[in-house]
């Protein structure tokens, strides 16, 4: 049976807006403060701030917390919560990207500078950050990915690097932990790559993109079953599923959107499902199949935002709810 | 006789050689030389000029008393600054020593077997063996998937994709179908 596009219309039941002063960007939803969203602003200026949300799912709304804001440089190019709960404390940790790696303790109401990562030898200032990942199942590491062509890998607790690995021939733009020593990049050399801690010397390219010097844009790995990995390419309306045993060769495209993807993320409870956003203002809903379809994959469900869509959460701790960015508006969709 | 002192009999008598009347002349007596200490914006600019001339004359400074200036103070000048600059780094490199490596990365034509296993590993089990943060992390992570499962089974039942609408709940259904049938399909395999 071949899964038609079920397109729905907007209903209060179903979404909850947030309307902020400012264009969005990073998003991220706190493991341990499960009605707790981190949103970061979009200002092509130094001066950007970033809002903590409190999500209440019985009366679909959202309220931001004034005493839990706080000023950020430049515009956050990710957020992410602390992976675990913390045993005993109250508090949050948030880490974000951009002029460097910043951690900050979000507390009941305030927010303090807990450290700043620096991995330049010669110069006071960190080469942009263009994204990074907090490590799961060990969450003392932290990697970044930069434009000046490097991975590195933090060690949380002394602030100190532990690797710092020239990764790609061209800016890295997104890193992906699949276990607590192995993790994935893509860059604007157009190479997936794979790199194993425990064998520094070399890295493993799983997929190029057809295209000579087509940056890859996105990296998302399933978690679910770690053999298979997502990517998107600039400019491309395809979401490009790879499986990791069979390089080279993606196991399926899906092509159903209308103009560029933007963001993508694999369902945090289903091997099997996976949401991806772009310019053509719809977010989509895909369950892929065992066996390989010839006239290509539909989606199985369908949203349209009211433009252009940049940054998507699988919320981990509430599955049924996805947040979306786009303009100065965010978006829980509930699946 | 006369002509080796260089001064005719009757006129001033000087026990120097032209060279040096020369020489005397275009370092000390000429008019347009400034005399005195350089100042300290003679200083900036002698240094300023230096990096974007190189070692051509300045006005009103001969080279000869830039030579001497130069050895006399800058070069101190120089060396402590060095100094400093040396001592920031050594700072530096206790704080932050790391080496940048370069993996050399590598196709697979095939399947890399630690790679393959390693991960598939993970996926069933959904943590690596690592010793005891993994063991740790391990309970973790059964506890959310427990978690995640329970939820999973909520949403089947109960929610969909925008709401009650027969449609979603008939794409539900159809999934449902369609796991049944995978099952089935192995079962009779």
């Amino acid at each position: 049976m071949e899964n038609s596009t079920q397109e729905s219309h907007l209903r209060s039941e179903n979404s909850v807006s947030y309307e902020s002063p400012y264009p969005i960007y990073g998003m991220s939803f706190s493991p341990s403060h499960p009605h707790r969203l981190a949103l970061g602003s979009f200002i092509e200026e130094y001066t950007n701030r970033v809002d903590i949300l409190s999500f209440h799912p019985d009366t679909l709304s959202l309220t931001p917390n004034p005493s839990l804001s706080f000023d950020h440089p430049y515009p956050p190019t990710k957020l992410m919560f602390h992976p675990r709960k913390p045993p005993s404390s109250s508090s949050d940790l948030l880490a974000t990207s951009g002029d460097y790696l910043r951690l900050w303790e979000v507390r009941d109401n305030s927010v303090e500078a807990v450290s700043l990562f620096n991995n330049s030898k010669t110069s006071e200032f960190c080469a942009p950050l263009t994204s990074f990942d907090w490590n799961d199942i060990d969450p003392n590491r932290i990697a970044t990915s930069s434009i000046d062509t490097t991975c590195t890998i933090w060690d949380i607790e002394r602030t100190l690097v532990e690797t710092q690995l020239i990764a790609h021939d061209k800016e890295v733009y997104d890193i992906a932990w699949g276990e607590a020593r192995v993790f994935a990049s893509v860059s604007a050399d157009g190479s997936v790559r794979i790199f194993d801690l425990r064998d520094k010397e070399h890295s493993t390219i799983i997929y190029e993109s057809p295209h000579p010097d087509t940056p890859l844009l996105r990296l998302a790995w399933n978690k679910q079953d770690l053999r298979y990995m997502a990517t998107i390419l600039m400019d491309s309306n395809k979401v490009v599923i790879l499986d990791i045993r069979s390089p080279t060769t993606p196991v399926a495209e899906l092509e159903r959107h209308r103009g560029s993807v933007n963001a993508i993320a694999w369902a945090p409870h289903s091997s099997t499902h996976i949401c991806s956003a772009g310019d053509d203002t719809q977010a989509l809903i895909w369950d892929l199949p065992t066996l390989a379809s010839p006239t290509g994959i539909d989606p199985v469900c369908m949203y349209s935002a009211g433009c252009e869509i940049n940054q998507l959460q699988w919320s981990a701790v509430q599955p049924e709810w996805i947040a979306i960015a786009f303009a100065n508006k965010m978006q829980l969709l509930k699946v | 006789m006369e002509g080796s002192s260089g001064v005719r009999k009757g006129g001033w008598r000087l026990n120097r050689s032209r060279k040096s009347c020369r020489l005397r002349w275009l370092n000390y007596l000429k008019p347009e030389i400034k005399r005195g200490d350089f100042s300290e914006d003679k200083v900036d600019l002698m240094i300023r000029l230096h990096k974007l001339l190189g070692n051509r004359r300045l006005p009103g400074i001969t080279s000869n008393d830039v030579k001497n200036y130069w050895n006399t103070y800058m070069c101190l000048k120089i060396n402590s600054e060095i100094q400093q600059q040396k001592q920031a780094d050594e700072a530096k490199s206790t704080v932050k020593q790391h080496e940048v490596i370069k993996p050399v990365p590598r196709t697979l034509s095939k399947a890399y077997p630690w790679l393959q296993g390693k991960l598939i590993n993970s996926s069933k089990v959904g943590v690596s063996e690592e010793g005891a943060t993994s063991i740790s992390g391990s309970g973790n992570l059964w506890e959310t998937l427990s978690d995640d499962k329970e939820d999973s089974e909520e949403g089947n039942n109960n929610k969909c994709f925008f709401g009650g609408e027969d449609g979603a709940l008939d794409l539900w259904g159809e999934e449902l179908n369609s796991i049944a049938c995978d099952f089935l399909t192995q079962g009779e395999t």
